[in-house]
C-alpha cells in the first residue's frame, strides 16, 4: 500500500454522512419501465420485441448491431411491451425506448445457465457471456465491456476502480461493502479473459469499504490481487488519473490505457459479470447514489434499469423545500436534468439533488492570472492561457496548448476567484476544434478528388501529346511511300501552276 | 418536478477576487503600522489620501469605460495600489506628487490597458516610477529622525504646500535612506563597518527599516499560508538577492553590504511578497514564476549596486513585467500523456 500524493486536484471536505455511510436499500419494482436502446457509447441496440409482446425478466429485447460497437439490452422485469417510441434519455440523445408494463411476477427468462464455477469456462466462452449479458462500463461511460476485454491487446494489469471519481458518490462503496467476494469473482473472470497477471483494486482512503474488500482479498488468497488506497482527491478516480497514480505512467494522448498494457474497469462492472455467470441475471439493475442537500434521506438504491427517477426520489424520502437542481452524476461533472420523469439507465451512478445553498450565483470578473486553475488541473494544462487563446479565436494555438487533453473535470472552474466558466468555454472550444478538424477532413477529401482529376487530365494530355509526337515523327522519318506521294503531289501542283501561267 | 438546466461544474469554490484582495490589504496592515511608527505620521496621511483618490479615480474610470462600477470598485484592487504607493514614497510628500502617482497608476497603467486583469505593468510601480523620475527632489528626501517625530502639523504643512512652515534643526545625515547612505559613503571611501556603526543603523540593517521589512515578511508569510500567493516568486527573488549579496560580500566584505542588510533594507520584503507577486503582471506557470522572481532579484541587486537609484526594485519589477508573457510561453508544463512540452 503506497502513499500517493498528486500535485493536482481538489480536496473536498467530507460531510458528516460521507458517502460510504449511506444505507443500501432496494427500490420497489415500478409498474411501468422505460428501457432506452442506446445504453452504450456506440450504436443503439436493435429492438427485438413488438408492442403487445410478453417479455420475461432478463429476456433480450435489444440486439447488438452486428460488427459495430454496441451492447445488448434486456427486459428488467416480466410484463407486457406497451409501446416503442423515441423518448428523451438522461445524459444522451433521445432514442428508441421500449416501455414495459410490469406484471409484478418478476418471472425470469429460463434460458441462462447458472455456473457453479464460472472460472472453469474457457476465456472465449467467458468473453461471449460478457457480451451476452449486455454489460457496459458502469462508472458512467457505458463503454461495452466485451470490446474492452480483448485478449489480443496484450494487457497485463487490470485496474479495478472502486475509487469514485466525483465527491458525494458512493454506489461503488456500498457495493464493495455488500458484495466484495462477488466483485473479486468478476475480476477473476476478467483476468482470465485478458490473460492478465495482475489486478489492482483501487479504493479511496478512509473508505468504509476498505475493510470488507481487504478481507475478501485475503479469503480469496490469490497472489494476483492487491489493494491500493488513493487520496480522497477529485478527480483521482478518473481513469487516466487513476492509472497515473497507480502505475506511474501516463496514457499517451489520443491513446487508450491498453496502449500501456492496462485496462481499467469499474467494480460494479465486475459485479455484473459475476452475477450473470453465477446467477444467470444479465445487467438489468444497478446501485445509484441519491444524495445532496435537496433530498430528505440520502441513500444508495439498488434499482432496475428503466425505473423512473421520480421513484428513486420517493425511495430517498422525497425532495426538501430547497431542492433546486437535479444532477445526473456528481456535482462536478454531472448533467443537470430538466425533470425527474426520465428513466434510470446503465450510466446512472448517482443523482445529486443540490439545494439553493450549494449553488452560488456569482458574476464573472476578468482573469487575474492568479494561476490557481493551472495548479489544480489534472491534465497539467494552463487554463488561463487556453481561455486567453480561445478569446482570440486562435484555434491552431489552442490545439498546441493541449485543449484536446482537457478532461472537462471542472477543477479550474471551482478554484477560479474570478468565477470564469472555464469548463464551459473549453467544452465549446473543443467542439469547434473538432468541427474544424472535420471540416479539414472534408476539405482534404475534396482536395484529393481535385488532385485525382488533375492527374487524370494530365495523363490524358500526356497521351495526346505522345500521339501527336508520334505523328510528327512519322512525318519526319523518311518513309518512302509517303515521300513519293508527297513528291507526286508537289509535281502535280507544279504542273498546275505552269498551266495557269500559260493561260 | 422541473429543474433549471445549467452547465457543470455545479459547485463553485468560495474563493473570490474580493476575498484575495481583502487578505492582501489585511497583510499590509502591520507594514503600514510600523512604517508610520518609524517614519512618521506622513505615511498615514499619504495612505488615506492615496486610498481616497485611487478609489475615486477607479470609479470615474469605470464609469467612463461603461463598466459595472459597483461590481469592480469594491474588489479592493485600487486600495492595494494606493497602499503600495503610499508605502513606496517618502512620508514627507506634497499632495500633488502622490496624486500624480495615483493618476498614472490607476488611469494610465490600469484602465487604459483594459482594467483589472489586463494591465501589463504593476500599476503601483508605474505610478511610483513616474513620480520618481518627475519629482526626484521629493522622492529622494527621507525624513531625518527629527522630522519623523515633528508631529502632525509639520507633516501636514508639507503635504499641503510642499515645504514646512518652520524649519527644524536637522542633523548631518538628512534625507536619505540607509541604502542611500551606504552608497554615498562608499563613494566617500568609508568602509561598511564604519557606516554600520553610525546611528542610522540598527541591529540588522537600517534603523526602523529592519522592522518594517520584518512586518512585510510576516504579512507575506500569512498570505502564503492563506494561499493568496505562491511561494515561487518571493523565494526565487529573495534567494537570488541573498546569493548575489553573499558572493560579493564574501569577495570583499569591507565595501559590500551583507545579504542581511540587503534583504532587510528598503522595500525588499514589501516587493517580494506584495509587488512581485501581483498575479496580473507576473508570470503564471510554476517554473515561470521562479524565473520571474530570479529576474527581479538580480535586476534589483544590479540597480542598487551599479545603478544611479538607491533602490531599484520598482524598475526591476517593471522590466520583468515586460518579460512575463514570454517567460510564460517558454515554461509551459508538460501536458498529461504528452512526451514533450508544448
Ligand atoms: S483561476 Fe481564474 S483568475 Fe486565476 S488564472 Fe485561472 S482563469 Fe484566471
Ligand atoms: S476542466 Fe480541463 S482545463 Fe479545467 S482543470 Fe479540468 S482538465 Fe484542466
Amino acid at each position: 500500500m503506497s502513499k500517493l500524493q498528486p500535485l493536482w486536484g481538489i480536496n473536498f471536505s467530507r460531510p458528516a454522512i460521507e458517502s460510504g455511510g449511506l444505507p443500501l436499500i432496494t427500490a420497489p419494482l415500478p409498474d411501468q419501465l422505460v428501457v432506452p436502446l442506446n445504453q452504450n457509447i456506440g450504436f443503439a441496440a436493435r429492438a427485438l420485441v413488438t408492442e403487445g409482446e410478453q417479455v420475461l425478466k432478463g429476456q433480450p429485447i435489444g440486439a447488438i448491431t452486428e460488427n459495430k460497437l454496441s451492447a445488448q439490452v434486456h427486459a428488467p422485469t416480466s410484463g407486457t411491451v406497451t409501446r416503442l417510441s423515441v423518448q428523451p434519455v438522461p445524459g444522451q440523445d433521445p432514442a428508441l425506448c421500449i416501455e414495459i408494463r410490469a406484471d409484478g411476477g418478476d418471472h425470469a427468462w429460463p434460458k441462462y445457465t447458472q455456473h457453479k464455477d464460472p472460472l472453469k469456462l474457457s476465456p472465449t466462452q467467458l468473453h461471449e457471456a460478457v457480451s451476452e449479458a449486455g454489460i457496459v462500463g458502469l462508472g458512467g461511460a457505458m463503454f461495452p465491456t466485451g470490446a474492452k476485454l480483448n485478449p489480443k491487446d496484450g494487457v497485463n494489469t487490470l485496474i479495478l476502480n472502486g475509487a469514485e471519481c466525483e465527491p458525494r458518490i458512493s454506489c461503488d462503496d456500498s457495493l464493495m461493502q455488500d458484495s466484495a467476494a462477488t466483485i473479486l469473482l468478476g475480476a477473476q473472470v476478467m483476468l482470465r479473459i485478458l490473460a492478465a497477471d495482475k489486478c489492482v483494486i483501487a479504493v479511496k482512503e478512509h473508505t468504509p469499504a476498505a475493510k470488507p474488500m481487504a478481507h475478501a482479498i485475503q479469503q480469496l488468497n490469490d497472489k494476483r490481487f492487491s489493494l491500493v488506497f488513493v487520496p480522497a482527491l477529485y478527480p483521482a478516480g478518473g481513469e487516466r488519473q487513476l492509472i497515473e497514480l497507480l502505475t506511474n505512467t501516463e496514457v499517451p494522448t489520443g491513446g487508450l490505457p491498453k496502449d500501456i498494457g492496462v485496462v481499467c474497469q469499474n467494480v460494479a462492472t465486475a459485479y455484473a459479470i459475476a452475477t450473470f455467470l453465477s446467477q444467470g441475471e444479465p445487467l438489468i439493475s444497478r446501485i445509484i447514489t441519491v444524495s445532496g442537500g435537496g433530498i430528505k434521506q440520502p441513500a444508495n438504491i439498488m434499482a432496475r434499469i428503466g425505473t423512473p427517477i421520480s421513484k428513486l426520489i420517493e425511495c430517498a424520502g422525497g425532495y426538501t423545500n430547497t431542492a433546486s437542481r437535479l444532477i445526473m452524476g456528481g456535482p462536478m461533472m454531472g448533467i443537470a436534468l430538466a425533470n425527474d420523469k426520465l428513466p434510470v439507465t446503465k450510466a446512472c451512478n448517482s443523482f445529486y439533488i443540490a439545494d439553493t445553498t450549494e449553488l452560488s450565483t456569482t458574476t464573472e470578473l476578468p482573469c487575474i492570472r492568479c494561476g490557481d486553475c493551472a495548479t489544480v488541473c489534472p491534465a497539467h494544462l494552463m487554463p488561463q492561457l487556453l481561455l486567453q487563446t480561445k478569446r482570440t479565436n486562435d484555434y491552431s494555438q489552442l490545439a498546441t496548448l493541449g485543449l484536446p487533453d482537457c478532461m472537462e473535470c471542472g477543477c479550474c472552474d471551482y478554484v477560479c476567484p474570478s468565477n470564469i466558466p472555464l469548463t464551459l468555454e473549453f467544452i465549446s472550444a473543443k467542439k469547434t476544434l473538432r468541427d474544424i478538424a472535420f471540416g479539414k477532413n472534408r476539405a482534404s477529401h475534396a482536395e484529393q478528388r481535385f488532385n485525382a482529376r488533375n492527374e487524370r487530365l494530365e495523363k490524358q494530355s500526356e497521351q495526346r501529346e505522345r500521339q501527336l509526337n508520334q505523328q510528327i515523327e512519322a512525318l519526319e522519318t523518311p518513309d518512302t511511300s509517303t515521300q513519293n506521294a508527297l513528291k507526286e503531289l508537289l509535281l502535280r501542283t507544279e504542273k498546275n501552276k505552269h498551266k495557269d501561267q500559260k493561260k | 418536478m422541473k429543474f433549471a438546466h445549467t452547465a457543470a461544474p455545479h459547485w463553485l469554490g468560495a474563493n473570490s477576487v474580493a476575498i484575495m484582495m481583502r487578505r492582501v490589504l489585511i497583510a499590509l496592515l502591520p507594514t503600514l503600522a510600523l512604517s508610520t511608527w518609524f517614519l512618521g505620521v506622513g505615511i498615514l496621511i499619504n495612505t488615506i489620501f492615496a486610498c481616497l483618490l485611487c478609489w475615486l479615480l477607479e470609479v470615474i474610470a469605470l464609469y467612463l469605460r461603461q463598466r459595472p462600477v459597483m461590481m469592480y470598485a469594491n474588489d479592493g484592487s485600487a486600495l492595494i495600489t494606493a497602499l503600495l504607493i503610499a508605502l513606496a514614497i517618502p512620508p514627507l510628500m506634497p499632495w500633488w506628487v502622490t496624486a500624480c502617482a495615483c493618476l498614472f497608476a490607476i488611469v494610465f497603467a490600469k484602465h487604459l490597458y483594459g482594467g483589472l486583469g489586463y494591465n501589463i505593468f504593476n500599476p503601483a510601480m508605474v505610478g511610483y516610477v513616474v513620480v520618481l523620475i518627475s519629482f526626484p527632489e521629493y522622492l529622494a528626501k527621507w525624513p531625518t529622525p527629527a522630522e519623523t517625530t515633528a508631529g502632525f502639523m509639520y507633516t501636514f504643512d508639507i503635504f499641503l504646500h510642499g515645504r514646512p512652515s518652520h524649519e527644524l534643526i536637522t542633523d548631518a545625515l538628512s534625507g536619505a535612506t540607509p541604502l542611500d547612505n551606504i552608497k554615498m559613503q562608499l563613494i566617500q571611501m568609508h568602509t561598511i563597518n564604519e557606516i554600520l556603526n553610525q546611528n542610522s543603523f540598527g541591529w540588522l540593517a537600517g534603523r526602523g527599516w529592519e522592522w518594517i521589512n520584518i512586518a512585510a515578511l510576516i504579512g507575506g508569510l500569512w498570505l502564503l499560508a492563506k494561499k493568496v500567493i505562491r511561494w515561487q516568486i518571493p523565494f526565487a527573488m529573495l534567494a537570488t538577492m541573498t546569493l548575489l549579496y553573499g558572493i560579493f560580500y564574501i569577495n570583499d566584505s569591507s565595501t559590500q553590504p551583507s545579504p542581511l542588510i540587503g534583504l532587510f533594507s528598503g522595500g525588499t520584503m514589501l516587493a517580494a511578497f506584495f509587488v512581485a507577486t501581483d498575479p496580473v503582471s507576473a508570470a503564471t506557470s510554476d517554473r515561470g514564476r521562479l524565473i520571474y522572481g530570479c529576474g527581479i532579484g538580480a535586476l534589483c541587486y544590479a540597480i542598487r549596486t551599479w545603478g544611479s537609484y538607491p533602490d531599484g526594485i520598482a524598475f526591476a519589477v517593471l522590466l520583468m513585467n515586460m518579460a512575463a508573457p514570454l517567460i510564460d510561453r517558454y515554461t509551459l508544463p508538460r501536458i498529461y500523456g504528452h512526451k514533450n512540452k508544448p
